[in-house]
């Protein structure tokens, strides 16, 4: 096993452009190896990718797919992984904005003993329509699949579209499995759909859960840290980042990403 | 200089309509008073608590509320916090996600105007984490998440400590406490209440807190109103009679 190499990739350039382009990209992890890629998506204009994962025997990646689009972009991603024998892979999406963004991630396992973690953190502003779904196939013995998306969602017409579909075959005794969508609504007019779905083939799953939830902000966290002194945005900026917080946590990314999101609230309060 | 409450009259915002709670309440506190209010279960205390606050479930229907002359009753609730008002809660809120530890620092630089001094800052909260029994790595924890009712309560304190607010009100900080948390718990309450100019309101059902910190003034609270007040001995007379003698009269209203 080699060192943790950290490799970061730039795949559409920052200036507004109207063409369609179409943006292939093959990743494969060595067996045993470790590795952490980010993927960071700007700019504007219309786009439409797919990036493909390999992750041999016993390897370990980690994958951010950081979407920091302009507000007008429209955007399809989708991330095709295989997940070897014992290997583990983490990925995370960051959406910040655009207009209409489409994010899917498909997870399919090669042997036994793979491990997925796949953690998503999205914020929808007004008119924006942000979409993420997780397809799991769990076609191998003892195979692991955590999903976490969090997102909030402030101004008029601001939507989350999300979709969670596990499927445990026939194969894939011993699965264990959650998933898990949550959204924090801050303001009226957004619109949140969560569809966990969960289909079980074998008797013998080690667990198997989902859950979706959507709330508003809590008035009784924003009593109580008011209730301290602190002022009404401050107040929210705390709660919105603790709503993040283990989740950024898990994704150990260097970047200021929570800034950003910070920023974002602030802007609407 | 006082904590003045004058014919304070308070409903509840309920999905039927408002209900009215608070039937005129008259209570001074001043600087270096303790006072404790004693009443039966839904009699308003909480509600009384919580309108000093602001709570926006509550309206004020008429009344005034002055710290120290300033009227409190158009401001917001960080703005009466700031002006030296603060509430121990009886049903302490949990905010997954933020730290005990950032909370504390960003409630005391919102109160104080300007962020604490970094050295003597983290040293202060560790100081008051210990006063309360509790092991520094609550600063680490999320607020209130998880802590078992006690800890939630000696979090409370731990903040009455690290603010050091003018006037106080205890909302049944004694109930959960086991007999050592209690001791300590009454500690922390009289070390505050020490600096001699602090007012303080204890809401609460048992004598016991009344053991180690002694009130000045005993209030009985029934159906929104206070119905008699007294020194220490009224708090052991109750004790004996419970609040028979006063339920009778309220239908009165
Ligand atoms: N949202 C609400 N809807 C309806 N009634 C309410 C609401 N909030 C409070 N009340 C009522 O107001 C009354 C006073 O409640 P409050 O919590 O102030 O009582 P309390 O004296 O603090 O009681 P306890 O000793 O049990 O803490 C109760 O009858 C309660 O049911
Ligand atoms: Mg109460």
């Amino acid at each position: 096993m080699s060192g943790i190499e950290y490799l970061s990739i730039t795949t559409v350039d920052t200036e507004p452009r109207t063409l369609m382009p179409f943006d292939h990209l093959s990743v494969y992890a060595k067996p045993n190896s470790a590795a952490t890629l980010r993927l960071l998506y700007p700019g504007s204009g219309r786009f439409n990718g797919e990036v493909e994962i390999d992750l041999a025997e016993g390897a370990r990646l980690t994958i951010i797919s950081i979407q920091d689009w302009r507000p007008e972009a429209v955007a399809q991603l989708r991330y095709r992984i295989n997940i070897g024998k014992d290997a583990e892979l983490r990925h995370a999406v960051i959406t910040l904005q655009g207009q209409w963004i489409q994010h899917e991630t498909a997870v399919t396992y090669t042997g036994p003993g793979g491990r997925a973690e796949l953690l998503g953190v999205y914020f929808a502003g007004a008119g924006q329509h942000l979409q993420h779904s997780v397809y799991i196939d769990h076609n191998q013995p003892n195979t692991t699949s955590l999903v976490d998306y969090r997102g909030a969602l402030q101004g008029e017409n601001a939507r989350s579209s999300w979709v969670g579909e596990v499927s445990i075959r026939p194969e894939g005794i011993g699965t264990d499995t959650y998933e898990s969508n949550k959204n924090l609504i801050l303001s009226d007019g957004c619109r949140v759909d969560a569809v966990p779905n969960l289909e079980i083939e074998t008797g013998e799953v080690r667990r198997a859960g989902h859950s979706a939830t959507a709330g508003r902000f809590d008035d009784e966290q924003l009593f109580y840290l008011m209730s301290r002194g602190i002022s009404p945005a401050e107040a929210r900026r705390l709660v919105v980042q603790g709503f993040f917080a283990s989740i950024l946590a898990r994704i150990g990314d260097s970047e200021d990403w929570m800034e950003r999101i910070n920023a974002s609230v602030v802007l609407g309060v | 200089m006082s904590l003045l409450i004058k014919d304070l009259h308070v409903s509840v915002v309920t999905e039927t309509g408002d209900k009215p709670i608070l039937r005129g309440v008259n209570l001074e506190i001043r600087p270096g008073e303790v006072h404790a209010i004693m009443g039966p279960n839904g009699s308003g205390k909480s509600t009384l608590a919580y309108s000093l606050a602001g709570h926006p479930k509550y309206t004020i229907t008429s009344g005034a509320i002055l710290l120290d002359g300033v009227d409190l009753v158009g401001m917001s609730v960080d703005e009466r916090a700031r002006q030296g008002l603060f509430l121990a809660m009886q049903y302490p809120v949990e905010i997954p996600g933020v730290s005990v530890a950032n909370f504390l620092r960003t409630a005391k630089h919102a109160i104080d105007g300007q962020a604490p001094a970094l050295r003597t800052w983290v040293k202060q909260v560790n100081q008051s984490l210990a006063d309360m029994a509790l092991d520094k790595e609550f600063a680490a924890r999320s607020v209130n998440e998880g802590f078992s009712g006690g800890e939630k309560k000696r979090h409370e304190i731990v903040q009455l400590h690290l603010l050091n607010p003018r006037y106080a009100i205890l909302d049944e900080t004694d109930s959960g406490l086991d007999i050592d948390a209690l001791r300590v718990v009454s500690e922390g309450v009289n070390r505050y209440a020490e600096a001699g100019d602090r007012g303080l309101l204890l809401i609460t059902h048992y004598t016991r807190i009344l053991r180690y910190i002694k009130p000045d003034f005993v209030h009985v609270f029934v159906d929104g109103q206070i119905v008699e007040q007294g020194d220490a001995s009224l708090a052991e007379r109750l004790e004996e009679t419970g609040y028979e003698a006063w339920l009778g009269g309220s239908d009165a209203n």
